[in-house]
């Protein structure tokens, strides 16, 4: 945890107003989201209860199942969802997926994907098939959501969390009422405040229900449901009964994920942001593609090459996207001040034709800097120009006031000596810099030291095949 | 002892009963010899525990040169470019001692950027190439397992392999190499920082083989007939030492190679006003001590416990300690000691402390090593000091009570350590129940709660109380 980290924590909780952590907005904000929020059966994640979805904040979807426990009733209820989620999928230009929080995402697509997408849509009691395209979807979508700087999917918590820093415990955080307290407490009131009023009164954004809910509302509504088999209307009236209790439930979910999508929009996109949505079309097309083709395929357990091949994609997307938000973000760069081997003052000296008094004699250009803080940069590490990325500069000589540094390469001869810093000039070295990664290997077959001795039961060929990734 | 193996090889307990009569230097030679015997035997893995300082690398080349003669080519699988260029620099050093001396080498680098350590550079024995096909008439080739996943494995294939630090190798970086290579023979200290990554590891933990496991516990899943064998010597820990590393942090037990009165430490005589004096002559004494800050909850960066680091430092390096080690008697040089935190900012911490003392004395900065224990790892010293990673801290997590982390910070002396941190840490551990995240690897049976308090409990007779 960074000093800055710890500081804004403290400035939150001294101010009862959470402080920005960010000073540019880190993901991509769609004109056309798709937000979903939901609750499933108590112990149960593969029983939805009730879920809300819509394009549009005042005019949301709705499906509850009155008899979660009963497969064909779950089947019904969830039909209009995943047809409208396949409609989104194959048709939005800007797809984005918005959900309440972390434990919404892993609900949905994590469980409902998994236990979607392989369902019998022949047999006995046949599923409908868009219900199985749509597991394909929350397949694809619970991906994306693992994968580093992807903005196809989006918690509410996760976007506040990444630009706001609250008063209170990272894990009460995750009370998305009570997050929003702390960003937008209301007038009169502190963060503090609203936070435990939301915490009293707001019923949870899901993926769980409130326990008081549950028996309240949906188990009266079951009974009534089942008591009334073969009797049409009376069913009917059990559903609208339900539907009222689950609305009065999911709207404050609702709405606090269209207010955290306002808010978010007020911050003003950083620079980086739109070559990582590029990054996420180029995987979303390719997934379209597959899907048009009925290819959705995904492995029950990843095969060793494949699970090797994405983690070391994922973290190679990862330092590159924390050198992003660092370059593109001033406020996240003096984080990195205060902590890390950086530099961040004022050129008070010059010596362009400085000679490095090593073997080779080179010719390393120094400058002098009076720092605005003082820096933990040691001489072992590479630092980069902030605003001139071609610089690399080495410490010398650093007291907590001033500090020495040569520049090791990208001003070093005739035609790069303009970047020389001049005198009075500011600066900020980091060891940040976005690079290019050369392509890793390439996935392959997994070889003998991967492969797990057969234990007889397994069925392997199941299920498995092209669509590279985790559930 | 490790449940994980059926197929375990211990050879200090195999040889109980014959063990007391056999001298380390037996002991161990009766390991090396098992395992030559089984890469004779064309053994597809055989996986070597080796405790610190128990000979690992010196291991790998004995094997290497024993079997390039039988073999086309002996590659060697290093993990960084440093331990590939110490290990070309160890195998000429013993070529010009007359071992191996008509092999030739090959060392396989990535980038043009590249550059061997000066005293490599011109060595008529040594071949340096960016293509394996540049290294067809060496007869041991050595690179880092990053270079070894851009050779290509369709037109290179060996039947045999050496892997150096399997325990630190990740299991996406053993695959290319089972792609290349048909047998193995891999050594490590499974007492070692495990790899990790960066990323969330939850979805990476969870998989039948997790990528982020270490290279070794992936080979014992896959192969069930990988025979496992322990280095019954540590060469470099005192006898002392030996045996608390060896209870603490390791499912199969050693012993130290060096009898107690081959190594001491001796001051002279004087009076015992200052506590951090006190400290060095109790660890002197018995190899370990612990100076104590005031308990109470403090940051990561708790720059008390860095003062205290740094008084530490000078009453050791001003206190005209003499080192005896095997017959040779020497003072206690800067050089020959190092301080070991568990993070970066830690390091930085104590260099300030350090010179800001040594400026109010007037007197020059000790070139005393201060890392993290990531960096001293396969490092040896006569002395260390180690800031314990749970001190001040009252959310001990998975990266605190790793035990791979402790265990290099206290095996890297020859001599003696000496701890630093707060007061109350053993009641910390004890209020605290395991991270909920926190869980043993297949591989080792050591629970890092368990290893953190027998260390502790060693320490309690040899504690010295200093005020900030």
């Amino acid at each position: 945890m960074s000093t800055m980290h710890l500081y804004q924590g403290a400035m939150a909780s001294t101010t009862g107003l959470a402080v920005p952590r960010t000073s540019r907005r880190h993901l991509h904000l769609s004109d056309d989201p798709l937000v979903i929020v939901g609750y499933h059966l108590a112990g149960e994640p593969a029983a939805p209860v009730a879920m809300m979805w819509g394009r549009s904040a005042t005019r949301p979807h709705m499906f509850v199942v009155p008899e979660p426990r009963e497969r064909s009733t779950r089947f019904e209820a969830l039909s209009a969802f995943a047809t409208e989620l396949v409609a989104y999928m194959t048709a939005a230009s800007d797809p984005q997926i918005v959900l309440a929080n972390p434990a919404t995402a892993s609900w949905l697509l994590k469980f409902v994907g998994r236990f979607t997408r392989y369902v019998r849509v022949d047999g006995a009691t046949p599923a409908p098939v868009s219900i199985r395209e749509a597991g394909g979807h929350l397949t694809f979508l619970h991906q994306e959501y693992m994968t580093p700087g992807s903005s196809t999917v989006l918690t509410a918590v996760d976007a506040l969390t990444q630009h706001f820093r609250t008063g209170q415990m990272p894990s009460e955080d995750q009370n998305l009422a009570a997050l929003l307290g702390w960003v937008r407490p209301g007038s009169g009131m502190t963060g503090l405040d609203a936070a435990m009023l939301a915490e009293a009164t707001d019923p949870p954004s899901g993926p769980m229900s409130d326990p008081s809910w549950d028996r309240e509302v949906l188990e009266e509504a079951s009974e009534l449901w089942r008591s009334a088999e073969g009797d049409a209307d009376l069913q009917r009236h059990a559903r609208r009964r339900l539907e009222d209790g689950a609305r009065d439930a999911l709207d404050p979910g609702w709405n606090q994920v269209w207010t955290t999508l306002g808010i978010m929009s007020g911050l003003p996109e950083a620079a980086s942001v739109a070559h990582r949505r590029a990054d996420d079309m180029r995987r979303f097309r390719d997934h379209r593609d597959r899907a048009a083709a009925g290819q959705m395929f995904f492995r029950i357990q990843p095969e060793a090459s494949g699970s090797a091949w994405l983690l070391q994609r994922h973290e190679r997307t990862d330092e590159q996207l924390r050198a992003e938000m660092v370059l593109d973000d001033p406020l996240l760069m003096a984080a990195v001040l205060t902590d890390e081997p950086a530099i961040s003052g004022t050129v008070i000296g010059v010596e362009p034709t400085h000679v490095e008094r090593d073997t080779r004699q080179r010719r390393r250009p120094l400058l002098r800097i009076r720092l605005d803080l003082a820096t933990y940069a040691t001489e072992s590490v590479d630092l980069y120009g902030v605003a001139t990325p071609e610089l690399v500069v080495r410490v010398r000589n650093a007291t907590d006031e001033i500090v020495e540094v040569v520049i090791v390469k990208g001003a070093n001869n005739a035609t790069s000596e303009h970047r020389i810093p001049t005198v009075g000039s500011h600066v900020v070295f980091s060891p940040y810099r976005v690079r290019e990664f050369r392509n890793g290997s390439s996935l392959r077959a997994t070889p003998w030291t991967h492969t797990l001795p057969e234990i007889g039961d397994d069925t392997p060929g199941t299920a498995r095949s092209l669509e590279v990734g985790h559930e | 002892m490790s449940e994980s193996g059926s197929n375990f090889e211990s050879l200090a307990a195999s040889t109980a009963p014959r063990a007391a009569a056999e001298s380390p230097v037996a002991l161990s030679r009766l390991a090396i010899d098992r395992i030559s015997s089984l890469l004779d035997a064309s053994t597809p893995v055989v996986l070597v525990d080796s405790p610190p300082g128990a000979g690992k690398s010196t291991l790998v080349r004995e094997m290497a040169r024993r079997q390039a003669p039988h073999r086309r080519q002996v590659p060697i699988v290093v993990q960084t470019n440093a331990q590939a260029d110490d290990m070309v620099a160890s195998l000429v050093a013993e070529m010009n001692a007359g071992l191996g001396a008509k092999l030739r080498i090959g060392r396989l680098h990535a980038s043009e950027n590249y550059s061997p350590p000066p005293d490599l550079r011109v060595l008529p024995q040594v071949t340096y190439a960016m293509k394996i096909d540049d290294l067809a008439h060496t007869h041991i080739v050595i690179a880092p397992a990053m270079k070894w996943a851009f050779v290509d494995d369709i037109d290179n294939q060996w039947p045999f392999a050496i892997i150096d630090e399997v325990y630190q190798m990740r299991s996406d970086a053993l695959q290319p190499i089972g792609r290349l290579m048909g047998s193995l023979l891999a050594v490590g200290d499974p007492g070692q920082i495990k790899p990790f990554t960066v990323l969330d590891e939850g979805q990476w933990r969870n998989l039948d083989i997790s990528p982020i496991e270490s290279a070794a516990a992936t080979l014992l899943k896959t192969r069930p007939d990988t025979v496992r064998v322990a280095l019954p010597v540590s060469w470099r820990l005192p006898a002392h030492s030996a045996d608390l590393v060896s209870r603490a942090f390791y499912a199969s037990s050693f012993v130290a190679g060096s009898a107690p009165e081959e190594r001491s430490l001796t001051l002279p005589i004087g009076a015992l006003t200052d506590p951090y004096d006190q400290a060095v002559r109790i660890a002197a004494a018995g190899g370990w001590a612990m100076v104590e800050l005031p308990g109470g909850s403090a940051p990561k960066l708790d720059l008390e416990v860095a003062d205290a680091v740094a008084c530490t430092v000078l009453a050791l390096v001003d206190g005209n300690v003499e080192v005896h080690d095997g017959g040779r008697t020497e003072p206690l040089h800067a050089l020959r000691v190092a301080v070991g935190t568990a993070h970066t900012a830690q390091v930085d911490a104590v260099r300030r402390a350090l010179r800001e003392q040594c400026i109010a004395l007037g007197r020059v900065v000790p070139a005393v090593e201060i890392s993290t224990a990531n960096r001293l790892q396969g490092r040896e010293f006569d002395v260390t000091i180690v800031w314990h990673p749970l001190s001040g801290r009252t959310d001990p997590g998975r990266f605190h009570l790793d035990p791979g982390r402790m265990c290099v910070l206290l095996s890297r002396h020859r001599h003696a350590c000496i701890i630093v941190g707060r007061a109350g840490i053993l009641d910390q551990l004890l209020l605290t129940p395991p991270p909920a995240e926190y869980r043993a690897e297949a591989e080792s049976d050591v629970d890092g709660w368990a290893a953190h308090r027998i260390v502790l409990d060693h320490l309690a007779g040899r504690r010295v109380g200093v005020e900030p």
